[in-house]
Parts: structure tokens; sequence; C-alpha cells
């Protein structure tokens, strides 16, 4: 004999011993080969002495055996369903899976069930002790299906016909109809009673017995119909009275004795028992469903009639559940946090119901939200008809073999059923979205583009006003300059200023020397020598001075010997001889400073490079206060203010005298009212006073005096009249808004 | 290094403002100045060189405007080369000056006057307030008091409203400004001397 067995299933060794797989549980050994060696498990129905077992085996057929191993393994299932149900803390083997079973069985291998002595053919093979009592047999016969349906042993069929209703009678309950399991749990039932009256009675059958004996008696069920083949104590269990009028008479089928004593003797519901091997029947599994129903409807009350009529006892009678407080059971919950803010809804009545609404059912369907029903996994939307269809499914193989409907074999069970459906995260943008996105597109580029220019009529506009302003200057100016016209006197009156720059020269010495400071840009040579000339002019006429010319900017130099070349040619001053030119002085305000304190350091050199410190022209002139005066040409108030401060303290008592321009004389006025500045000439207005002073020389002043005063009113006259003209626009603009 | 540049900040203010009051600082404010002046010379060459960088950059790109960078390119060389040879004060730099520079911007500054011209007759179209028509009222009455009446002598504008408007209400405002700008200097000598302003750091 071999230590270990393969199981065929999983491939592990177990002992040779065990009779399924430690693993798999898988049967390892044939409930042949199980009775053959192992006498400790058998089935319910076994026989218990092994001598007879021997003696069996041998005369015993072998499409016999196989059908007993069948009908013991079908019945040791049920017997330990029923078992469970009565003795729960019995624990089972570890070893076998049986071993309980044949210890449930012991007390009844004395009084085997003729239904099982029929379905294991033992009636026929004649073996004594395992007959019925007649008693009990007249119990099976009127309870029995018609003698046609099943056959009996007394009918006295041959082997085949045996052979051939023994097979039928294999198939488990669900192929059985309701009649006739409800005919086979009696019969269990009775069987058991008789071997075992007191303490083989399921518990929960007693507690239900308890329960039944506290209710009243409940009235027949009102789908009860005698034309049905109902027995009378069926009848009587479920209460109706044996004298209530028929609408057809039945057979009066006398209660048997085994029930005598079971609740529904008296008319009391009785739970429904299981079925015959333990799997509930739809009738069994939707109790509320057909007491709900029977309360009003007569489709559910046949339901309910034809559930009893088959021996089915529902758990909850329709009378209990009636008397039934649920408002009370339900206000005992503890309801979740989120139910206990629901309000209940306002009790209508079925009569206050519209017509259409009556005839709805009581509970419609929630109209769930789209985003809800697809977040439901794909399990729940099985069809419930398929389910049950597959509950049928038998197995056929493995630890549940024969067994029905235990695991779910519903179709694609095995795929991942629970996953969500995959959504794509594309956005559903409709055509309203892309016109918004468009349109925010076109202002964010907006944002991003120049101003596209106004009106063409208004910008042609604007450039014809300032093509008729130039016109109108330049023909009005160059008229009078080309007919040198002396139509604007010029103004008597000389202002203080100019009379004391006219008195610090004339109160230089004769020869001396005078630093002359060109700063003003080429853009104001027309004004800044016009201003000038008849100051120097004045100078050069009384004084003879001497010259060293400088300047802070680049091009000072070349303006100072446009000057000195041009508006004072009369005089000949000469480069080298007369003056001398110090150039460019860098530097801005540090250059100005440095050219106070040393001059010579500051500016070693002349514009060409030359040894001016040393010329006739700067003989003895080191320092600035050696200079006589100084002389400032400017058009900036940067440069007037520079000269002013950063020479006030090493110029000594030598005067400085401003040439300014008009834009630039009255802010360096204050220089002037303030003692830095000895003298200051600004604009025209200014330089006509010392015009005069010096005879009209050079006449510079005269000659621009026209085209100047001409300029001005012009330009007064066209500000005017624009303004006066865009001031009505604006107001008639304003009128028609407001109108 | 930046430390040591604002150490050599701060030294050199005030060696340069203690020149002004005492008379042994003045050499060294004087050295310091040279300086100033040194380096103010070459930033003048550093933006010459930038300036030919920058409209070379515009040639080479051939941008927009690129023929008026190459003018100013041959302008510029010419000009620098006149002056390696000739000297700043040759006639011929001079005539070259009064020829070219003195026109183009005296034009520049006629173009001013119509601009000017133009934009007070369009103040009051864009911003028609109290301010624009007294500014204006103020210029064109300063205009007409600076000229003379044609065929007669000086009017009263020309001989008592102008030289009050001058030296009463420019010569306040003139003041004020003055002094504004002299706070300013002040404190903005007073920052760098302390070091809170640094200018010299860039950016």
């Amino acid at each position: 004999m071999e230590d270990a067995v393969v199981c065929p299933n999983c491939g592990e060794q177990n002992p040779a011993d065990m009779p399924f797989c430690q693993h798999c549980q898988w049967r390892l050994r044939t409930l042949e080969a199980e009775w053959g060696t192992d006498q400790e498990v058998r089935p319910s129905n076994a026989p218990a002495s092994p001598q007879r077992d021997k003696s069996e085996d041998a005369s015993v057929p072998d499409w016999l055996r196989a059908s007993r191993s069948q009908a013991s393994h079908d019945s040791a299932a049920f017997g330990g369903r029923l078992e469970a149900g009565r003795q729960p803390a019995a624990p089972p083997s570890d070893d076998d899976l049986l071993a309980g079973l044949a210890q449930q069985d012991q007390p009844q291998d004395e009084e085997i069930p003729d239904w099982v002595a029929r379905i294991v053919g033992m009636s026929e093979s004649g073996s004594p002790g395992q007959a019925p009592s007649s008693e009990n047999e007249s119990e099976l016969l009127e309870g029995a299906p018609p003698a046609d349906q099943a056959p009996s042993a007394e009918h006295g069929i041959g082997q085949e016909e045996s052979q051939s209703w023994a097979r039928d009678s294999l198939p488990l309950a669900t192929d059985i109809g309701p009649q006739e399991g409800a005919n086979r749990y009696a019969d269990a039932m009775g069987t058991q009673e008789s071997g075992t009256e007191k303490s083989e009675i399921n518990e929960w059958l007693r507690n239900l017995d308890a329960a039944a004996a506290a209710s009243p008696e409940p009235p027949a069920g009102p789908g009860l119909s005698a034309s049905e083949n109902v027995p009378t104590w069926v009848r009587r269990m479920t209460g109706v009275p044996d004298g209530q009028p028929q609408e057809t008479p039945g057979p009066a089928d006398p209660v048997p004795d085994w029930l005598s004593g079971s609740p529904g003797r008296s008319g009391e519901p009785v739970s429904a028992p299981p079925s015959s091997l333990g799997i509930p029947t739809r009738s069994q599994g939707r109790p509320l469903e057909a007491t709900d129903k029977a309360s009003g409807e007569a489709p559910a009350q046949s339901a309910t009639s034809a559930a009893i009529s088959r021996g089915v006892v529902p758990a909850f009678p329709l009378e209990d559940i009636q008397k039934l407080d649920v408002d009370a059971v339900f206000a005992s919950m503890q309801m979740p946090v989120w139910m206990a803010g629901v309000n209940p809804p306002e009790a209508t009545s079925v009569s206050d119901l519209p017509p259409a609404a009556q005839e709805e059912e009581p509970i419609a369907p929630a109209d769930l939200p789209s985003w809800v029903r697809a977040m439901r996994p794909v399990v729940s939307g099985v069809d419930q008809a398929a389910k049950l269809e597959a509950d049928k499914h038998l197995e056929g193989r493995g630890p549940l073999l024969g067994l029905q409907g235990v695991l779910p074999a519903l179709p694609g069970a095995a795929l991942p059923s629970g996953r969500p459906e995959s959504h794509s995260m594309k956005l559903d943008v409709s055509e309203r979205h892309r016109a918004h996105a468009r349109l925010l597109e076109s202002m964010i580029a907006a944002e991003t583009q120049p101003l596209p220019l106004q009106g063409t009529g208004q910008f042609r506009s604007h450039r014809m006003l300032r093509w008729a302003i130039s016109a109108i200057l330049v023909v009005g100016l160059g008229a009078n300059v080309l007919t040198g016209a002396r139509n604007f006197p010029l103004p008597a009156g000389v202002p203080n200023e100019s009379i004391a720059g006219i008195q610090a020269v004339e109160s230089l010495p004769p020869d001396a020397t005078v630093l002359a400071v060109f700063d003003y840009e080429p853009a104001t040579v027309g004004e800044m020598e016009a201003t000038a000339a008849s100051l120097m002019h004045h100078l050069l006429l009384l004084k003879h001075p001497r010259l060293a010319v400088i300047s802070t900017s680049p091009t000072g130099s070349a303006l100072a010997g446009r000057f000195l070349a041009g508006a004072l040619a009369d005089r000949a001053y000469m480069r080298g001889v007369h003056y001398v030119d110090l150039g460019y002085l860098p530097g801005g305000l540090a250059g100005v400073r440095s050219f106070a304190q040393n001059p010579t350091a500051a500016v070693p050199l002349g514009a060409s490079s030359e040894q001016v410190w040393d010329s006739s022209v700067l003989l003895g002139t080191r320092r600035l206060s050696d200079f006589a005066a100084i002389i400032l040409l400017t058009d900036s108030l940067e440069s007037g203010r520079v000269w002013i401060e950063q020479t006030a303290a090493t110029r000594g008592t030598s005067p400085l005298v401003m040439v300014a321009s008009a834009q630039a004389g009255p802010m360096l006025l204050p220089y002037f009212d303030s003692g830095q500045a000895d003298g200051l000439i600004a604009g025209l207005n200014g330089a006509a006073g010392a015009e005069i002073a010096n005879n009209g020389l050079p006449g510079l002043v005269r000659r621009y005096w026209d085209a100047y005063s001409l300029g001005l009113y012009l330009a007064a006259l066209l500000i005017t009249l624009g303004s006066t003209w865009h001031v009505g626009i604006g107001i008639r603009e304003r009128r028609a808004e407001t109108a | 290094m930046r430390v040591l540049a604002i150490v050599l900040a701060v030294l050199s203010g005030f060696v340069v403002l203690a020149g002004y009051f005492v008379p042994t600082f003045t050499e060294i404010q004087i050295v310091l100045l040279n300086w100033a002046i040194i380096l103010a010379g070459a930033a003048t060459i550093v933006g010459v060189f930038n300036l030919i960088l920058v409209h070379a950059d515009r040639i080479h790109k051939r941008e927009k405007g690129g023929t008026y960078s190459g003018i100013l390119l041959i302008a510029l060389f010419a000009a620098f080369l006149l002056g390696l040879v000739l000297g700043p004060g040759h006639a011929d730099m001079r005539r070259l000056v009064n020829a070219v520079v003195v026109p183009a911007e005296t034009s520049l500054m006629a173009l001013l006057a119509v601009s000017l011209i133009y934009g007070s007759v369009r103040l009051l179209a864009r911003r028609p307030d109290l301010m624009s028509v007294v500014f204006l009222a103020t210029a064109v009455l300063m205009l007409l008091a600076s000229a003379t009446l044609p065929f007669g002598q000086a009017s009263a504008l020309n001989d008592f409203i102008r030289p009050w408007i001058q030296h009463v209400l420019a010569l306040g405002g003139a003041r004020g400004l003055l002094i504004g700008v002299a706070l300013g200097t002040l404190v903005t000598g007073l920052r760098v001397l302390v070091g809170a302003d640094r200018p010299y750091e860039g950016a």
C-alpha cells in the first residue's frame, strides 16, 4: 500500500488514508473504495452491519452500488444540514468531513426512511429491517403523489424499471416537483420524528412553534382554493376550516399522526421549511414580496396560495406582518446619520392619488442621474433571470461535485466585472464653448497688438492742420525775411538785467583777459548769436579784451569760431592772436569745478593741442580769478547753474555776465536777482536794449525782430483760433449727446 | 569687492566735499576731479563705440532704417578722420559744422516751434479743463507781450504786463524750482555720501 497519494486536481501529495485532499479538498477515493476500506465513514442510510455490507457487496450490481454512493452522498449532505440545525455545537472531525454525518445517523441506523429505501432500491432487494412500519406507510401513501407519477414497491416493478426510476430519482430537489419535494420533506420529518420525537426536532422549528402558539389563529388564506390538490392536513395547517365551502370539493385528506404535534396542526402558520436538500426555492426566497402583494392584489394571493398548495409554508405569515408595527420596528433602530436628516414624505393614501397614480407601482424606480448610473458596477446590471438561470449550474467536478448553485456561475463572472467603466478625459466642448474660447483668444491677442490708428479722416485732418500751421509760419516769416520789412519797432524798455550786463561789460578794464564760455547747442545758434552779438560787440568795441574760449559742449569750440568769424566779423578777432580756444571741457560739473580750481591743470592745452597758457593772449593768467570777466553764453539752465555755482568761490571779484536764450532766461533770472550773476541778457527782448545801447550794432536783433514779432503773433493767433474751434466742437458734441 | 567700492565712493565724496571748506583737501580734490574728467572722456569714447556697434548691427540685420545707420556711420568715420588729420580748429572742420550740424539742428528747432503750436491748438480738444485754459492764456499773453505792435511803439503789454509776469510770476516759479532742485541735489548727495544710494553698483 502506498504511503502518499497524489491529488489529481492540485498535484499535492496527501496521506494514503485521507479521503480528501488536504489542499484542495478533492476526493481522493471513490465512494465505492471508501465503502470497502473505511467502514467508519458511511452515509446515514448505509447499512449498519458489516456482515450485511459484505453480503450486499457481493450481490448488489454495479449500477446499484453507484446509485447508493450517490444517494449516500446526498443524504449525508441533507442530514448534515439538519444536524447542524439541531446540534450546532457538534464539531466535525478534522480528518473526515463526513464523520459528523456518521455520528448523526447512528440513531437512525435501525430506521431507514421508506423514501430513502425507495431511492436506493432497498425495498426491491427485500432487505428486512428497512421496511417502513404500516403507520408510516399509510402516511406516505396519503401524501405521496399519484401512483402513476412515482413507482412504489407494491407495483412490483422489474429490475429495469427500478433502475430507471432510481436514476430519475437521483437528481437534486430542483428537478423534483414541488409537491413531491414537499412530500419527501414530510417523509423526512416524519421519519426523524418517529425516531427521535423529542430530541431530533430542529431548534428553529421549536422556536417557530412557540411563536406560532402565542399568535391567534390566522384566517384562511384568501387564495387557497379547494380545487387544488391539497391534502386536508395541509389545508388545516394553513388555517382553512374544513367546513368552509369550497369551490371545488376535494378529497378530505386525513392529517397524519406525525403532523399532529406540528404547529400547522392548529392552523397556525409555520415558517417555511427548507427544501428537501436545504437549497432555498424561489418561493422561500421571496416571502416578504409574496406577503406584500397578498395584502391587496389578486396575483399575489394566488401566488401565496400556490405556494401553500405546494406545501411551502411562508416563513413570515401574512397575519404576522400585517400585525407588525413597522414604524415601531424602524423607530427602535438606530438610523445612520445620513438617514436622520431625511424627512419622511407626506403620507398619501391610495385613494387620494389620481387614478393613473393608483395603477402605478407603489415604489417607482428611482430616476438616477446619468453619472450615478455610470458609476454603478457592471454586476448590478446583470439580468436577474440570467442569474437564476446560472444558479442551476451543476458542479461536475471537485469537492462541490453534485451541488448546484453554490458558486455563482454568471457569464463573464471571471472577468473583472466590478471594474468601473473607463471614461475619456476629453472635454465635451460645444460650439458655444468654442466660440467663447475664440473670443477669449482674440481678446488676449489684442492686448499685444498695437492700437490701430484712428479714423483716416481724423488722421488726415490732423496732418492737414500741421501742414497748415507750417505753411502759415513759413510763408509769413519767409516773406518778412525776404522783404526785409521793418514794421515792428524794437522795444523801448530795456530790462534791468540787461542794463546790468552792459554796465558790467563797460566796467571792465581795457585789454583785459575775458573768459567766454560757449555752452549752447547748434540748434539755438540763431537765437544765441543774435542775443550775444550786441553785448560781445559792445565789449570788443569798447575794451578790446583778450578772449579765452571754452565750452562744455563738444560743438562749442566750433560755434565759438563761427560766432567770432560771423557775428563779430567786423571786430576781426583772430585765433591765437586775439583769442585762444581752450576747446572742450569734459566732465560736466566736475570739469567746471576742476577748471575753476586750476584752469591750467584742467585744460593744459588748447583745442589744437597748442600751448595756450603761455601765449600772449593768456599771459599772466593762471587762475580763474585772473580773468577780468566771465561771459557765459548758454541756452540751458543746467549749464548756467553749474558755472555760477562752481565758480562762485574761485572767480573772486570778476563779474559773471550771462547771455541766455529766451527759454533759459527766466530760470536764470533768480541768480541775477540774488547777486550771483552780474548781468543777464535773455533772448531778443533782452538783447534789444543792449543793441540799442551799442548804437544798433551789429544789428542782428533788428534784422530778426520783425520776423520774431510776426512769428509770435501768428503763433498766438493760431493757438487762439484752434482752441476756440475745438471748444466749439466740444460744446456741440456735448449738446448732441445731451439731446 | 562691493564693500571696497562703497568705501572708495564714500571716501572720495567726503574728500571732494571737504575740499570746498578745507584748503588742505583742495589738492586731493583736484586730483580726484581730474580722474573724474578722464573717466568721463573715456565714457564718451565708450559711448561712441556703442553707437557704432548698434548701428552696425542694424545694418547687418538689414533692419528698417539701416540706410540711415549707414549714413550715420559714414559721417562719423569721416568726421573722425578729418578731425585727426586736420584738427578740430581747422577752417574746414568749422565749415563742416556750420554747413551740416547747425542747419540740421536749427531745422529741428523750427519743427519744434510748429509742433508746439500744433500741440497748443489741440490741447483743449484733448484736455478741456481749467488748467489747460490757464496754460494757453498765459502762453498767448506772453507771446503777445514779447512782441511789439506793428507800426507803433511798444504797448502796455510789452512795457508793464510782460515784465511783471516775468519778474514776479516767472521769477517766483523759477526760484521755487531752483530751491527744489537744490534740496533734491543735497539729499541725493548726502545719500550717496552715507552709502544709502550706490549708483556706482549699476543696475
